[in-house]
Parts: structure tokens; sequence; C-alpha cells
């Protein structure tokens, strides 16, 4: 799909305004400049309202322009349209959407909207097809959001916390089709409850006064939970407070300071080298190791019975096992004499029986004992230097953590350092404080967590208890079968979600990591973890965090979640062209990062759609993107004299300027 | 060998966890591998929890350790019985029975014995690595030192005597 034209006629601060944008493949880039609340976001959302009757803004249901609004009398009707032309698989279509409101004593009563799609036939009309295609074969509501940006997401994308995280987690879930595994598992949920509420009321009164306590305890359970999650969220904003603290500092560069950081960081470097060579020397130790080394010493302490194993090899031929075993079952000879227990005729016979079985288990004694000697002379060979080498390893490696933790806190006061040595004490003084809070916190935390551990654990007794009643009740045991089924399917959509995340998150990795390298003009990589948290690290694997750096990243997420998209869609060509609407991204963004951003932005997507306030259009971001730009437009503000906003839009000669 | 995967339930889900927080061990079968030898070693049975909480080692992993377990179990097995009281083709019966044939030993009740002492033992001696490595560590330097006096002690083992003299400094 690439976007044609939008025009709208009293929708929201437009009034009768179309915008054209550029469909030439060599110069892909359209930009909208407008001021800040000059509509922005409104054209960004236009899009959503147009395809799906859905607006992510504030009063989503007031899409009808006031001012038209206002001129209407009473029982008079208006009409909000917004109509895309776009093209689609070589094919050119309108898709429009309107909804008609009505005056009524003042109120506002709408209808409900529709949405009309026509498609251009080969003689050149467009004709209806509304009734033969769905819009989502153009676009698919859940891509919607990887391809239209506002600004307020993408800031909240920079930001990298919570909500940027979880941004990224939905494009991943949708982007897999993942929602009806999600809802297949809470479903079973409910559906494993209506059997626990069935089983209780089969069980009687004392099963309910347990499952009360259960209710209780679980609740409980809940209200710690909810206490842990504020003074994760008062935790987070103390280490926030620490980091712009640093932040702050980072941006005042000081000689000294990047002398010290650099010795600290050389040293941390080296330790984590020590730290990861006997981490890896431990860990194949203790694979291959841990048993012969230490069944030595069982070796030594059972030494008696070990070195009594000795093969017996007299053997018996020609007597049948099953005729032994009726001799003894029955307690008569074949001759008919009686052959009584604890005679030596009966013990006789119980030993030849168990070599007979020996034989018939085909086991080998002397290849047996043979191959237990060897495993006890294999350990007395490692045994030693094991012990030897991994004590050291480990005295290796706490000594190191304990520098570690050392020049962590060197590192601190490296960061906080000042030429003023006024400064650097306040510094020093509010650090102190945060990280002080921040450790009250963690304990704060760290008690309810163990309290939580305590009320599982009567719940896990509360619930043997309950699981006792169901085994008296044939139904509930029937029950009890079904929702241990549905555990079992819970398990396995748990486990293939999980992997199906971990394969589309590793590729999700490849993708940003490689967009980030061609942005960023330093030597600096991303690392993501399994939480969509973004770590830009430099050239000495030290994390180097700033506002440009996160700004990239975003840049990269955003590439790389398209990429992602356009190639698990079943819906969508992965060779189909695709637009990529963005709004406001150069606040944060230093000239350096604005000219690699200008520059690589048109390269995400086959069309680029940027819509940016003036100052954000700097000469920089102007110059870089100069070659690609098609179309421009910029939206100006109009108050009529009632005081409603009126957007202006006016087509901008750029290249003639 | 193993049909079932092996599964740690309660406090014994959290031992396990905590030892693999140490991040010296590459797989959890690596503790569990320690906590045998450990049982055995100092005699020390438990028995696993019944809890919604768990930790699991799949039995294909299990599966390929065959050969380890199959020795432990051995041990095991001779800790646990008066000689004496044994024939010797019985011994041999009970001990080697699946020692070279691919039995399943769930199948099989007097192997099955063998590796009902080795899970107690597992469980025995996890609890005796928690309590000596985690139970009362401050941080995780606190824990590889108290693994490393630990494995210091073992090492210097070498015939009954010394282990009571250790056993003494467990209690």
């Amino acid at each position: 799909m690439l976007i044609k034209s939008i025009e709208y006629k009293n929708f929201r601060q437009f009034e009768n305004s179309r915008i054209e944008f550029s469909t030439d493949p060599t110069k892909n880039t359209t930009i909208i400049l407008a001021g800040n609340t000059n509509g922005k976001s409104t054209i960004v959302e236009s899009f959503r309202w147009c395809f799906y009757g859905e607006l992510n803004l504030p009063k989503p249901k007031e899409v009808a322009n006031r001012t038209a609004f206002n001129k209407l009398e009473n029982q008079e009707s208006l009409t909000v349209s917004v109509k895309v032309e776009l093209t689609h698989q070589n094919a050119d279509y309108i898709v429009e959407r309107e909804q008609v409101l009505k005056n009524v004593y003042g109120n506002k009563r709408y209808n409900v909207s529709t949405i009309s799609i026509s498609k251009k036939n080969i003689n050149g009309v467009y004709e209806d097809v509304t009734t033969k295609m769905d819009i989502s074969e153009i676009v698919p509501l859940e891509l919607m959001s990887y391809f239209f940006f506002t600004g307020e997401r993408f800031d909240v994308l920079v930001d990298n916390k919570a909500d940027g995280k979880r941004d990224i987690s939905n494009a991943v879930r949708s982007i897999l089709g993942l929602e009806p595994v999600e809802f297949a598992i809470s479903d079973l949920d409910k559906v494993k409850e209506s059997y626990r509420i069935k089983m209780i009321t089969q069980m009687g009164d004392s099963a309910e006064q347990l499952t009360n306590s259960l209710n209780t305890i679980s609740n409980e359970i809940k209200t710690v939970k909810d206490k842990i999650n504020k003074l994760k969220i008062e935790k987070l904003e103390v280490i926030s407070k620490k980091d712009d603290l640093f932040n702050r500092l980072q941006n005042n560069p000081n000689e000294e300071r990047e002398k010290r950081l650099k010795e600290i960081n050389s040293k941390i470097k080296e330790h984590n080298n020590i730290i990861d060579l006997n981490t890896q020397s431990l860990k194949l130790s203790f694979k291959k190791m841990i048993t012969p080394s230490i069944f030595e010493k069982i070796y030594l302490c059972n030494k008696d019975k070990f070195d009594n194993l000795k093969p017996n090899e007299s053997n018996f031929t020609g007597i049948d096992l099953a005729t032994l075993e009726r001799i003894l079952t029955t307690k008569t000879c074949i001759c008919g004499r009686d052959i009584l227990e604890d005679t030596k005729e009966y013990n006789t016979i119980v030993e030849i029986i168990d070599q007979l079985k020996k034989k018939n288990l085909n086991i080998n004694e002397d290849r047996a004992v043979s191959k237990v000697n060897s495993f006890i002379n294999n350990s007395k060979n490692v045994s030693e230097l094991f012990f030897v080498e991994n004590t050291q390893r480990m005295r290796n490696l706490s000594s190191s953590l304990e520098q570690l933790e050392s020049l962590e806190l060197q590192k601190n006061d490296a960061l906080l350092y000042d030429d003023n040595q006024e400064s650097f004490e306040t510094n020093k003084k509010l650090y102190e404080g945060y990280h002080e809070t921040e450790i009250n916190i963690q304990r704060e935390i760290d008690d309810l967590e163990n309290e939580i551990i305590e009320k599982e654990k009567s719940l896990d007794e509360i619930n043997s208890k309950i699981d006792e009643y169901y085994q008296k009740e044939k139904t509930n045991n029937a029950l009890k079968l079904k929702s241990d089924y549905c555990d079992k399917i819970q398990e396995e959509l748990k486990f293939y979600y999980s992997n199906q995340e971990k394969t589309i998150l590793n590729k999700l990795n490849k993708k940003v990591a490689n967009l980030f390298e061609n942005l960023i003009r330093t030597k600096h990589t991303i690392e993501i973890d399994s939480k969509y948290k973004f770590k830009v690290k430099d050239v000495d694997g030290v994390e180097a965090t700033s506002d440009g750096a996160d700004v990239l990243t975003a840049m990269a997420f955003i590439g790389g979640l398209i990429s992602l998209a356009k190639e698990n869609s079943e819906t969508l060509n992965s060779y189909e062209p695709y637009p990529l609407v963005l709004d406001s991204p150069f606040g944060k963004l230093e000239k350096t990062h604005q000219q690699s951003v200008s520059r690589f932005l048109p390269g995400i997507p086959e069309q680029f759609v940027l819509l940016v306030s003036d100052s954000q259009f700097t000469d920089t971001v102007s110059e870089s993107l100069e070659s690609k730009i098609g179309k421009m437009w910029t939206i100006e503000t109009e108050y009529s004299s009632e005081g409603d906003k009126k957007a202006v839009v006016k087509e901008y000669k750029y290249l003639e300027d | 060998m193993f049909q079932e995967n092996l599964i740690f339930y309660g406090k014994y889900s959290d031992y396990m966890e905590n030892l693999n927080d140490l991040q010296i061990f590459e797989r959890l079968i690596d503790i569990a591998f320690l906590s045998i030898n450990v049982g055995i070693l100092f005699d020390k049975k438990g028995k696993n929890e019944s809890s919604s909480k768990k930790k699991e080692i799949f039995a294909s992993t299990l599966n390929n350790e065959s050969d380890n377990f199959k020795m432990l179990a051995i041990a095991a097995y001779l800790k646990n019985v008066n000689i004496e009281d044994i024939s010797h083709d019985q011994l041999m019966i009970d001990l080697f029975i699946d020692l070279e044939n691919s039995l399943k030993y769930d199948d099989e009740k007097r192997c099955l014995k063998k590796y009902e002492y080795l899970k107690e033992y597992l469980f025995g001696g996890l609890e005796v690595l928690n309590n000596i490595v985690c139970a009362n560590a401050y941080d995780k330097i606190d824990k590889i030192k108290n693994l490393e006096r630990f494995l210091d002690q073992i090492g210097q083992i070498n015939n009954k005597g010394s282990i009571k003299i250790i056993e003494s400094l467990l209690s």
C-alpha cells in the first residue's frame, strides 16, 4: 500500500483539506511541517479512523469540526469524512469513511460511521468493492501501529521504560498472532475455576471453610503483590533520579572525571575477564568431573563394600528355571520328596535360581565389576586435581567479585566527580541519599516477597487438604482429572508461546542491531534483553546511555518491527511497498545524529511521511533529506471569532525555494 | 532409561534456584549430580515435596548422563545394603541389571530400589548443599566462599574417619 492522498471534510480541525503524498520511489519522502498542536497527531490518527473507525486521541468520539457544527441549525445534519486514495498490489483504491451528525437542540447526535472501498477498473472508473473485500486485506488493524507512529508513542519507545517495552512486546505478540494463545491460556483458567466451584459444591461444609481460607490467603497475597508493585515503581523513580544525576554530569564533560572513569573501566574489564574465565572453567569442570571426582571419596568411605564386588564363576547348565521355581512354590521335589524351607536343599535351589536368573538377565559379572573398578580408577586420577583447581577457581572468582563491588563504588565516585569540591560533595550526598532510599525500598520488597513465600506455603498446605477431599469423591476425581488436563494444556501453550516469542525476539535483535549499526557513527553496539529493555554499550562493553542513542535505538526498533511485520504477516506480501508515517522524532537528537537519522529514515520504508515542527526541521535535517523529498506541506492554525481551531493546509514548493 | 522428567518441588525447587544463582553451573543436572554425591557421601536422604513451585530436568538430559547415574545408583545401593544378608547372585542382579542392558528401570522392581535410594540421596544432598552454601549467606560472594570451603573439606576426605570430622562440622 502506498498512500497517494488524504482528504478531510469537517474532520476535527480540518474543515476542508487535502494532502498529497509522494509515491515516487526515488523521492519517497513527504514532509508535513506543523507547529505543536497544529494537528500532526490528528493526521497520523486520521488514517486509523478512516480504515478502522478508531481514534487514539483525546475525546475520540468528537470527530466533527466544531466551527462547521456551530453553523448548523436545529435538526440540520453534517457529514464528516476522511478519504484516502491509495495503490495496493498495482491497483488504485479509494477508501472513505463517513459519519453523519445532527444538531438536536444544540447537542451532537452521531450516526454509525460507514466505510466504502472503491477500486479502479480497467476502464479507469472506480467501482464499489466494499462488499467484496475487507480493508484488512490492504492493511490489517494489528499492523497499523507499525506504519503510523504518533510523537507521543515514539517518545515512550525512546524512554525505554515500561510503556515502551509493552509497546514492543505487544507488537511482537501481534506480529506472531499470539493473542489467541493468550486468550486460550486465560480461558482455561476460567474452565478450571468452574471445575473448582463444582468440586467445592460437592465437598460440604469443612471444604467450604478450607476454600474460604484459600480465598482469604489469595486476597492477602494479591494485596502484598500490589504493595510490591507500588514499591517497585517508587524504586524505579529513585533509580531514574540517580540516572538523571549521572546524565546531568555526563552532559558537562570533565577531563579528570573521564580519566578516572577510563582507569576504573579498564580495571572492571580486567576483573570481568577473570570472572568469565573462572566461571567458564568451573562450569566445564562441574559438567565433566563432578561425579568421577567425588565418587573417589564415596569409594574411600565405603571401600569394604566396593572391594567385596567380585565375580562368581560357578555355572549350572541343563536345569530349567521354571521347574526349580515350581519346586520352591510346591515345596516338593520332582521325585516327590518334601523340600522344606531353610533346609540345605531349599537354600541351594534358591542360590541356583538366582544364578540362572542372572544368566537369563544377561549380566556379565566380570564385565560389570571391571566397569565399576575402572570408574573408580578414573575417579582416583581426576579427583585430586578437581578439588585443587576448583577451590582455587572459586577463590579467584570471589576475590574478583569483591574487587568488582569495590570498583563499582569507585566508579560512582568517579561519575560524580566535579572539579569544584563543594559540588562534588553535594553530588555525592545526593547520590548516597538516592542509593540508601533504593536499598531501603529493596529491603521492604524482599520482606514482602518473603511474606508471599510464607503465604504460598499455607496455600499449598490448604490445597493439599482440598486434594484429599477430591480423592474421596468419585465425581470430584473426574473433575480433578479434567482440571489437571487443563493445567497440562496451559503448560504446553505457555511453552509454545515463550518459544515463539524467543525466536521472534532473536530475529528482532538481529534486525535492530544491524539497523542500529547503520545509524550510529561511533562504535557503539546495542543489546536487547528478554524483557525488551535495550542497552547501548561502548567499545569497552560499558553501558553508555544518552538521549540521542535512545532515539536511534527506537528508530532501529521501528525499522526492525516493520520488516518483521511484513515477513510474518499472512495478509501482507513482503514485496508490497508500505509507508512509515512518523511524527516528531528529532527532539532529543544531537546534530550529528540528526544527520545520520535523516539520511537513514527514508530507506526504512518504501514511502516515508515525516511530520515535523519548524524547530525540529533544522538545516541539518533538511539538507540530509533534500534529495529524497518529493512533496512538502505546511499546516498553520487559524482561530475563528469563537476561538475554534482551524487547520490551514498549504503545499510548500520546497525545491523551487 | 529415564522416561519421566526429574522434578524438584517446593523447597527443593528453591534450593535448586539458590544454587543456580551462583552462575557457576552450566546445567541444573550438574547441581543434581553434586547433590547426589554429597547425599551419598554424607548419607543424607530427603523426600520430594508436593507444591506448585517446581524446577525440572528433562528426561532426555537425564538419559544423556546415564553412565554417571548407573554408577551412583550402585554406590547408593551398596550404602544401603548389608552384603552379608544377601546372596552374591542376588547382589549382582540388584547392582548390575541395568549396567549393560537398556532396561527401563521403572519397570524393574529390583532396579527401582537403587534408583529410589538415588532419589532420596539427591534430595538429602541438595538440602545439605543449600544449608552449607546458601542458607546463611549474605550474597553471591558469600555463597561461593561457602561452596569453596565445602569442596576443600570434601577434597581432604581419605577414609570413613575423616568424613566423621566433616559431618561434625556440618551439624
